[in-house]
């Protein structure tokens, strides 16, 4: 099918345009320009959903990828953006999520908290759909900063004491990973003349192997710190617990996964082979992020610090998914793959609608802690929120038929069937100590009597707190209840993201310049 | 040779750098992430192969004969261009954030940190972390108690 591809485009413009209209009216803090501000942003984001779904209706197949060459400068000169099945299911969660997260937070947020949220986020939605479209390594590295700034902002507005020191942290170490993945493509570049992932994938077969080695390990840095992967991810909970519940949800259900998603887009694109070289590597790393992660989770007795560290050991399961992408004996390669994607999928909307969920409790009841019995008899005060909240939690655990359940089993089953019996084990021991925090969490936060009243707060909004996250978890019901049809849709997306020569094709980079190394010296 | 001169130049820089990073002044740290921004720069700009010398300007545009291979790269200064204005960006807002760390330590409530010390907190901090996780939500209700109290006032 023929398709303009300047929608691709619009994903990245669309969130820029209504930030710098909502901006307008950033000069005097009253109710009303937060209303405005929020109205854009519902706009915007329902737009922006809107362009993701067609982009997905467009990509679905599998078999067509948009390519959109800025300028019309060709492949390796210009700005590359590219989009295909996995960048449109990524952009489209990213749509729902977002609607989603302002509708929540209009609910939420008081008009003083709310003073310029809005903007923030679409310029946060700016990074992450840039970070998912683009197509050279260098525009991958703008669109991060742009989300990393906004997301500095996010964090600390507000500004008190809690949120300026999780802040300083947050923005000092991924500001260095951020100058490591900057460092890395300027050894690229130096080396291989090329920036551009089309021209790069062409040009890395040929590269020596201490060269792909450097390259591999350093985005290996870059990208595992973005995404929290075991020993780079103590800025984590450091600094998802100090903001605004609304902008922790947002932070645990997209940030981490910008940096899965360059780890995912990469690899299989750079280096097929070090997928399996590095397979033990690769499988350490997921295991220890994921036992780290939950026995955090065990040690810390707010709510959202449990759901912090849960985001951790999560991201674990997708590490392993990236492990076992290649490996499989009765299944067929990609399997790992298809279900790193899945599992990619639930997450990103389970721990959403989780940490949303918590954050309303925790607004409810005015306090998050769970000892002493702060919390409790949420059951009976609002039972719609805790409601959502347990089928969120067990979700999250992976209690059938959610789709916890599901891509928790895919992984399982491409662990064993790449016999790697240690990291099966280990994955459903964290499984069952992911269940046992969540019942903990439930038992503290939700059921049982409330002894000690902490502050009588204002309520948030019930009607508009509880409606997103109910529209998420009913999309993680009906994603493990037809689980079917959404797995065969990852592994069509899988497919595409292992197909290598199909992305060289589709971009075509063209020249024929030498790089620079084998030129002048 | 001047390759050799960069890559020694990157390495000091970078050397420092990371010598700055581990100190527990946070001035210092702002200090050791500007030179390690640019130790990144320097390793970039290395990369456009400076020792061929021509800039990449065409004077005579008759004369030319298609011979690029005299021309120093000029891409790389496009990049170094674009991550000079991120860390610029980035450093202006880490500096506002320890300027509103170093006004809430100088009023001497909520916040119990050191200000020489950006990551650990005081054993005392830490005890109260959990409760700081909470300021925020108490202020709202001290606003309103304060709005409540004033409405009540006018009466």
């Amino acid at each position: 099918m023929n398709v303009n591809a300047n929608w691709l485009a619009a994903p990245v413009v669309l969130p820029l345009m209504a930030a710098a209209v909502s901006l307008l009216v950033s000069t005097r803090v009253t109710p009303k320009q937060t209303r405005i501000q929020r109205n854009v942003a519902i706009l915007a984001a329902a737009g922006n959903l809107l362009v993701a779904l067609f982009l997905l209706w467009l990509t679905a197949g599998g078999d067509q990828r948009i390519v959109l060459q800025v300028g019309l400068w060709p492949a390796p000169f210009g700005i590359t953006l590219v989009a295909d099945a996995f960048s449109a299911i990524m952009l489209t969660l990213t749509g729902l999520l977002m609607l989603c997260l302002v509708v929540f937070a209009s609910g939420t947020l008081d008009e003083r908290q709310g003073l310029n949220f809005y903007p923030l986020l679409l310029f946060l939605l700016m990074g992450v759909n840039g970070a998912f479209v683009a197509g050279d390594l260098f525009n991958l590295y703008v669109f991060f900063e742009v989300l990393l700034m906004a997301s500095f902002v996010l964090l600390s507005l507000g500004g008190r004491p809690a949120q300026v020191n999780g802040g300083l942290r947050y923005v000092l170490l991924n500001l260095l990973a951020s100058t490591v993945f900057l460092a890395t493509t300027g050894v690229v570049y130096g080396t291989l003349g090329t920036l551009n992932l089309a021209h790069l994938a062409e040009r890395m077969d040929a590269a020596p192997d201490w060269l792909r080695i450097v390259i591999a390990g350093m985005l290996l840095v870059a990208y595992g710190s973005k995404a929290g992967i075991f020993p780079l991810f103590f800025w984590l909970p450091a600094s998802y617990h100090t903001p605004h519940p609304a902008v922790t949800a947002i932070f645990g259900g997209l940030l981490t996964k910008v940096g899965i998603y360059a780890l995912f887009r990469i690899y299989p694109l750079l280096f097929p082979d070090l997928l399996v070289e590095w397979q033990p590597l690769i499988l350490t790393i997921a295991a220890l992020t994921m036992l780290v992660g939950v026995f955090g989770a065990m040690a810390v007795k707010t709510i959202r610090r449990v759901l912090s560290f849960h985001v951790i050991s999560q991201v674990g399961y997708m590490v392993m998914g990236l492990g076992l992408a290649l490996s499989g004996n009765q299944l067929a390669a990609g399997f790992g793959m298809a279900a790193g994607i899945f599992y990619i999928v639930h997450h990103m909307i389970v721990k959403t609608a989780l940490l949303m969920a918590g954050g309303a409790a925790e607004l409810t009841m005015g306090t998050g802690r769970l000892e002493k019995g702060y919390l409790g008899g949420l059951v009976k005060r609002s039972p719609v929120l805790a409601g959502v909240f347990f089928v969120a939690a067990f979700s999250l655990a992976g209690i059938p038929p959610s789709s916890g359940f599901i891509s928790k089993l895919g992984l399982l089953q491409i662990a064993l069937d790449a016999q790697q019996w240690w990291i099966a084990g280990i994955s459903l021991l964290v499984s069952l100590l992911t269940l046992m925090s969540m019942i903990r969490l439930w038992q503290k936060g939700f059921a049982g009597p409330q002894e000690d009243v902490v502050a009588p707060l204002r309520r948030p909004n019930l009607r508009l707190t509880v409606a997103p996250i109910a529209l998420l978890v009913t999309a993680s019901l009906a994603i493990g209840v037809f689980s079917g049809p959404f797995f065969e849709w990852s592994s069509v997306a899988a497919r595409q993201v292992l197909d290598r020569q199909g992305y060289i094709r589709a971009v075509a980079p063209t020249d024929q310049i030498l790089p620079i190394g084998e030129q002048s010296h | 040779m001047i390759a050799l001169v960069f890559a020694v130049l990157v390495a000091v820089l970078m050397g420092t750098a990371t010598y700055l990073l581990l100190q527990r002044s946070p001035i210092r740290m702002v200090l050791g992430l500007g030179l390690f921004t640019h130790a990144v720069n320097m390793l970039i700009f290395g990369t456009s192969v400076s020792d061929r010398g021509q800039p990449p300007v065409l004077l005579d545009k008759a004369a030319f004969d298609g011979d690029i291979s005299q021309f120093v790269d000029p891409l790389p200064q496009a990049l170094i261009l674009t991550a000079i204005v991120i860390s610029f960006g980035i450093a202006a807002f880490i500096i506002a954030l320890l300027h509103r760390r170093h006004t809430l330590d100088m009023s001497g409530e909520n916040c119990t940190d050191r200000v020489d010390d950006p990551f650990a907190l005081e054993p005392r901090a830490e005890l109260d972390a959990v409760e700081e996780d909470y300021e925020w939500l108490e202020d709202v209700v001290l606003l309103r108690r304060q709005e409540q109290q004033a409405r009540e006032s006018r009466k």
